[in-house]
């Protein structure tokens, strides 16, 4: 029998459909939807938030805008058990560092939701009291307000000073707390031990509701008074 | 100096230097052989505190007697074991015995590191002399009495302990013997796959029966039964879980994934597949009698599935699948997961209370993650939806009470 040698006009059919099959394959191998960061760290955003606002319970502070190096200071505290909390030690316990850099990058650009957490009923007489030791300070008791290194706004101060406004009432004096016994710690000199070590327990509720109430928005770049602040205490060191 | 005599003096000086450098490649390869063999024994995780320096000891090792601290072993003097000999390492490794005649406790796993072989020691050692030293100080053992009085491991030792060397079985294969050597002796498999007797030991007749890790509350599967083993398990998949914490089959999570983390990802693809091939040649034993099976009423059991169904639904279907099929390396399959459906709950239920990023490893350096879910679901919630997926997709675990969830979440 004779067989026909494939013609010229076959093996160009062949060779075209060869191409359109590789680029099928290509365009099924494209990154799914599942394949984001937002997709990877589900576990984060479940307990701070859809957008890094914090929330789902009264507790877990807000994420979103905070300046990268303060988020990723913290991850690293996790990591090495310099900031005490179980779950979240469990959480970032073998993640790489790149990893890391990649998460507290995430939250940092997404934009504060301009809201407050709140989380307490407290009189106005108490949310005065709070209102100025944050913006004022009490310089016969040595307290530094809050604003001279976190910012005017209380919205944080770059590179490494976290936005302290709109925070949940629960978990700003829970961190009063922790800075006061120890158990949250920063370089020597530990300005927040300092000053936490010179609140009285009402002064921390009215502080923390204060804070509460205020609106979550963007850090801002240092002035030269924040400067000059922040130039007196220890640096938050990355572990 | 004539001139014979010299190219006398320089031929022998050549000589010493090619002897030299010979000799330096030989210490290079002990030591990266050494480091590969550490790596294999997880000896880092244990002797590292959190946030310490590696191999500079403090981590606390919970036990029902107490809390033993694994010390530095690093080279310093003072403080490491830079002072031992090689003698003395493979001492403590092959009897359990530190310099001096101490007596270690079995935290340190020597009933399973006495199978290591002498070269293999002398590795280890060379390569621990490598290591940073580290000056920090020992903690003492904070062990209740009578636990505490050292004298009574002899005891301990006369009944449980004896030292031994790995013998290979000519009638099987080179990998199987290197896989049984691994898994038996710097694997120290046993250590948490098997149960433990009322005085923390384990015995050869339930090896690899599965057990709950005293006081870590992870229950580690038996490797050698049908229902919870490995015996449905082909080598790929036991080889992939190995070294990258995932499979078709399910992914690893608390102390194994530290276990892939530290350890089983530097495996050699030869000495994985070793591995494998020794675990699943494991004679398969009946499932154990275990006085933690309970009978839950029917009714019971009834309202937790439908209960369960509903959460499952909301929060867990999205990524799951809505017939527990999961994503393929991305979420873990529950339908056929051998540890969903286990005989110990302990793991499922602490698995949807306390979430967790999947281990890290070379294959997946950005792993996936699931959600805590212990604020947001009550004791009978858990309970429920730990038991739906338990029954459900041809799973065939028993239902879980809300009693059992109290137990974990307090030590979540």
């Amino acid at each position: 029998m004779d067989r026909a040698l494939p013609s010229a006009a076959w093996c160009a059919r062949i060779a075209g459909a060869t191409l359109l099959l590789a680029a099928m394959l290509a365009d099924a191998a494209t990154p799914s939807e599942l394949d984001t960061l937002k997709q990877r760290i589900a576990a984060c955003t479940w307990c701070h938030g859809e957008r890094g606002q914090g929330g789902r319970n009264d507790y877990n502070p807000r994420l979103e805008g905070q300046p990268e190096a303060y988020l990723y200071a913290q991850l690293k505290h996790y990591q090495r058990g310099t900031r005490a909390y179980p779950r979240m030690e469990t959480m970032v316990r073998f993640l790489s560092d790149a990893y890391l850099h990649e998460i507290a990058q995430y939250f940092a650009a997404l934009p504060p939701s301009g809201q407050a957490a709140g989380g307490v009923k407290v009189g106005a007489e108490v949310l005065a009291r709070g209102r100025a030791l944050a913006l004022r300070g009490d310089a016969a008791r040595g307290i530094a307000a809050c604003a001279a290194c976190h910012g005017r706004e209380l919205s944080g101060v770059l590179p490494a000073a976290p936005g302290i406004a709109g925070q949940p009432y629960a978990y700003l004096s829970a961190q009063l707390g922790a800075w006061q016994s120890n158990t949250r710690r920063a370089a020597a000199p530990d300005c927040m031990a300092e000053i936490a070590q010179r609140l009285g327990g009402r002064d921390m509720q009215a502080v923390s509701a204060w804070l509460s109430t205020q609106p979550a928005r963007a850090p801002q770049s240092p002035d030269a008074a924040t400067r000059e602040a922040l130039s007196h205490c220890g640096a938050e060191v990355t572990p | 100096m004539s001139p014979r005599r010299f190219r006398g003096m320089l031929a022998l000086l050549l000589a010493f230097g090619a002897l030299a450098g010979a000799r330096a490649a030989d210490d290079a390869a002990l030591v990266a052989k050494g480091e590969y063999l550490a790596r294999i024994g997880d000896c880092v995780s244990c002797h590292t505190a959190q946030g310490g320096e590696p191999f500079a000891g403090g981590r606390g090792i919970p036990t029902p007697f107490g809390t033993v601290y694994a010390p530095n072993i690093t080279p310093d003097r003072a403080h490491g074991i830079g002072a031992w000999s090689a003698d003395d390492f493979r001492r403590a490794l092959h009897e359990g015995m530190a310099p001096g005649g101490v007596l270690l406790y079995p935290a340190f796993p020597y009933p399973s590191y006495t199978y290591v072989t002498r070269e293999d020691a002398d590795a280890i050692y060379a390569y621990l002399r490598t290591v940073k030293p580290s000056a920090r100080r020992n903690r003492e053992n904070d062990l209740r009495f009578p636990y505490s009085v050292r004298a009574l491991l002899l005891g301990w030792r006369g009944l449980y302990f004896e030292p031994a060397t790995f013998e290979p079985d000519p009638q099987r294969s080179a990998a199987w013997n290197r896989g049984a050597y691994l898994v038996q002796g710097l694997g120290h498999c046993a250590a948490c796959h098997s149960p433990r007797n009322a005085m923390g030991a384990t015995d050869a007749d339930s090896r690899y029966a599965g057990g709950l890790i005293p006081e870590q509350n992870w229950y580690a599967p038996s490797l050698n039964s049908a229902e919870s083993g490995l015996g449905t398990w082909s080598e790929d998949e036991i080889v992939e879980l190995l070294k990258t914490g995932r499979s078709p089959r399910g992914a690893t999570f608390g102390p194994m994934s530290e276990v892939v983390f530290h350890s089983l990802q530097y495996l050699t693809d030869a000495d994985a597949r070793a591995i494998a091939t020794y675990l699943k040649s494991l004679p398969q034993q009946p499932e154990p009698p275990s006085s933690r099976d309970l009978e839950v009423a029917p009714s019971l059991a009834a309202r937790l599935m439908a209960r369960g169904g509903e959460i499952y639904g909301k929060e867990c279907a999205s990524c799951h699948g809505d017939r527990g099929e999961g994503v393929a390396g991305i979420y873990p399959p529950l339908a056929g997961n051998q540890a969903v459906a286990a005989r110990v709950p302990a793991n499922p239920i602490r698995i949807v209370m306390q979430g967790g990023f999947q281990v890290p490893t070379a294959a997946n350096p950005r792993p996936y993650s699931m959600p805590s879910f212990a604020d947001r679901l009550s004791d009978d919630d858990v309970a429920a939806v730990v038991t739906y997926v338990r029954r459900s997709w041809g799973n065939q675990g028993r239902a879980v009470l809300p009693d059992e969830v109290k137990l974990y979440r307090s030590g979540e």
